[in-house]
């Protein structure tokens, strides 16, 4: 099945979750607080308007989009992007438990080394250098700590 | 001291020249690295506005904007690679004209053709804008709310190859846009019992995540580029890269055709620079008469391209200042840099935030003499930038976006939201869906709400002050045309893939 068939299902489930379960809670949150009396439209209005669209624009994705596969397969290469979130995904775990130097100097020395970058030496420079800069210059100029560093 | 003088002023200041300076060169530099838009910078540089006075942010987004657009020619016309999306159509006779031996001239002519384009659409948003907001100052609850409403289905109609895709996109972002407390009554929304997700999704790590972890996403799917681009421009001979008063009589009428379809374009919410570049290079291949030229290396062509990319991005403000509605992604973007200073763009802010509104026409005009005067001095340097492989470059990019979307509100939260809107970029990318919808939609979703329920809340929930308001049937109208056309359009192009096939 074309990768965008699959799109326009999986967001027609996520609607259906959405309209049936999500927005019907907001409305009993609404009437728990008491509150829509004095406004004719309360706040489950527009998220029954969008989850709408979601439903309509999906099954139109659905009824134009023809059965067979694409020329771009969608799984091309899709490998090398399910690994880089990974490591994305484990760099954003590991942010506010150990620090925001170890763990970015350790989130580019993996990707270099997963995606196997030829000169070394501009490797090292990038993984010892960019995190400190990017620290520094937050912190030193525009006031922000990132999470603390605790292996440093 | 009267607002004008205020923001001329402004420009005096260290921090905001060597801002402008700096922003300028980065956006030449990285809208000329294929894999890097301007899209990119603008998002990544939004976090570091939050902590900067309003006209210094206003005038690094705009740099960056500005000359963003003319960097993505650089490699356009050098790698047959356009830096941008926007400069797709200067590949067509840039890059020729390269192998040719005439890239210096190439990209002399594409500096002058944006000069003039830039040039052209800001005089169009100073002239226009305030009467555009002047009108709208009469509009109340219903027709603000259609107006947003046209918007919706504009954007989504017109931005993308299907009608159905650009519209679910549009949806997509108005679903997510409803997270966070109900802007009337307060009532929390889907912010499952997360005292962070009561203002909602926030709106930087949204945008980092959906225009550059995206594309480093993808970017991963081919292993990261290790390869250093070859070219020379050692080589040429001056004499025959050198302009002449011919040449610039030879592109002056397609610049000026191009620079008004660019304009044209940049004032309706969501098509962009790239369709103005492809619509003004067929123009001035029609209006050339005999267009065998066209594709071999004309300068005609990359001087329409040219222009009209850059004529968008001042075009695009005219909505975005008068209304409240981004033209494109990046104004989208900008939309959003400006509600985080504080500033509601919008009719009102003619009146209320005069300086604003200057020092974004100062900034514009500013960052496009200044991208003139670097691109024409530093060409060569500029064109060294394109061997930097992308094994470095993204990774160290993705650093920046993790580090940019956390620093927005100190949340790690937003560092998920980065990553699951990257996620979402990068399954958009790759099944054609547009992202440009998406963003725009969850920009104008909130005051869309509110209108909206001012509106229904006063006619005690009818809807008949839709139904007889003029503005509101007028926007209808014109909504159905497009959708109509667009439909036309899609069904054309489906039957002629089965007769292509049987051929």
């Amino acid at each position: 099945m074309r990768a965008d068939r699959v799109l326009a299902l999986v967001l027609l489930a996520a609607a259906a979750l959405y309209l049936g379960v999500l927005v019907p809670e907001v409305g009993r949150q609404q009437t728990a607080l008491g509150t829509g009396d004095f406004y004719t439209v309360g706040p489950t209005v527009l998220p029954v308007f969008a989850g709408g669209l979601v439903v309509i624009f999906a099954l139109a994705v659905l009824a134009t989009t023809p059965r067979t596969a694409s020329e771009l397969q969608f799984t091309e290469g899709l490998g090398g992007a399910a690994l880089f979130a990974g490591v994305v995904t484990v760099t954003a775990f590991l942010m506010p438990r150990i620090g925001f130097l170890p763990v970015s100097v350790g989130f580019l020395a993996v990707v270099f080394v997963v995606f196997r970058a030829a000169t070394w030496w501009i490797c090292a420079l990038l993984t010892l250098a960019l995190p400190v800069l990017l620290d520094q210059i937050l912190r030193k100029v525009f006031l922000i700590p990132l999470p603390g560093a605790a292996l440093f | 001291m009267d607002p004008f003088t205020q923001a001329l002023f402004a420009f005096g200041e260290p921090a905001v020249f060597i801002t402008l300076i700096c922003a300028t060169g980065i956006g030449l530099i990285i809208g000329a690295i294929p894999g890097l838009s301007v899209n990119i910078a603008v998002a990544l540089a939004v976090p570091l506005t939050i902590f900067m006075p309003t006209d210094q942010s206003l005038v690094l987004l705009i740099g960056l904007y500005g000359s963003g657009i003319f960097g993505g020619s650089v490699s356009a016309i050098l790698l047959n690679a356009p830096g941008t999306p926007a400069s797709a159509a200067t590949i067509f006779d840039g890059y020729p004209m390269a192998q040719q031996g005439l890239a210096t001239k190439a990209l002399r002519v594409s500096l002058i053709a944006s000069l003039y384009g830039a040039v052209f659409s800001v005089i169009l948003l100073v002239l226009v804008a305030p009467e555009l907001a002047n009108f709208a100052l009469r509009f109340g609850p219903v027709e603000i709310a259609s107006l947003l409403l046209f918007t919706f289905f504009v954007i989504g109609i017109l931005s993308g190859a299907s009608l159905a895709k650009g519209l679910l996109s549009a949806a997509v972002g108005m679903v997510l846009a409803t997270i966070g407390s109900d802007p009337m009554l307060g009532t929390p929304r889907f912010t499952f019992g997360q005292t962070s997700l009561m203002d909602g999704l926030s709106y930087v790590p949204l945008l980092v995540g959906l225009f550059a972890l995206a594309e480093i996403l993808d970017e991963s799917t081919r292993g990261f580029s290790q390869s250093i681009q070859k070219f020379s421009l050692d080589s040429e001979d001056r004499e025959r890269n050198r302009i002449s008063f011919r040449d610039l009589k030879f592109i002056s009428l397609p610049v000026i055709r191009a620079s008004a379809i660019g304009s044209a374009i940049g004032i309706l919410p969501g098509i962009g620079a790239t369709i103005a570049s492809f619509l003004a290079y067929g123009d001035a291949k029609r209006a050339s008469g005999d267009g065998s030229s066209f594709g071999k290396g004309d300068v005609r062509g990359v001087a329409a391209s040219e222009s009209a990319n850059n004529a968008v991005v001042g075009a695009t403000f005219i909505p975005t200042l008068a209304l409240g509605i981004p033209g494109d992604a990046v104004t989208a973007i900008l939309l959003g840099a400006l509600v985080l200073q504080g500033v509601t763009p919008g009719p009102l802010i003619f009146i209320s935030n005069p300086q604003v509104v200057y020092t974004i026409y100062l900034s514009l005009l500013f960052a496009t003499l200044l991208m003139a005067v670097i691109g024409y001095f530093a060409i060569r340097p500029l064109a060294m930038t394109l061997r930097i492989p992308k094994i470095y470059l993204m990774p160290s990019v993705a650093l920046i976006c993790i580090a940019g979307a956390y620093v927005a509100r100190n949340n790690m939260i937003d560092v998920w939201i980065m990553l699951g809107a990257g996620v979402l970029g990068f399954v958009f990318n790759r099944t054609n869906v547009p992202v440009a919808p998406l963003l725009i939609t969850f920009i104008i979703t909130k005051p869309f709400e509110e209108a909206l329920r001012q509106a229904l809340t006063r006619s005690e929930g009818s809807f008949m002050p839709f139904l007889t308001n003029p503005v509101s049937l007028t926007l209808t109208a014109l909504v159905a045309v497009a959708f109509a056309l667009t439909l036309r359009r899609d069904l054309k192009r489906r039957h002629a893939v089965p007769n292509q096939k049987e051929e």
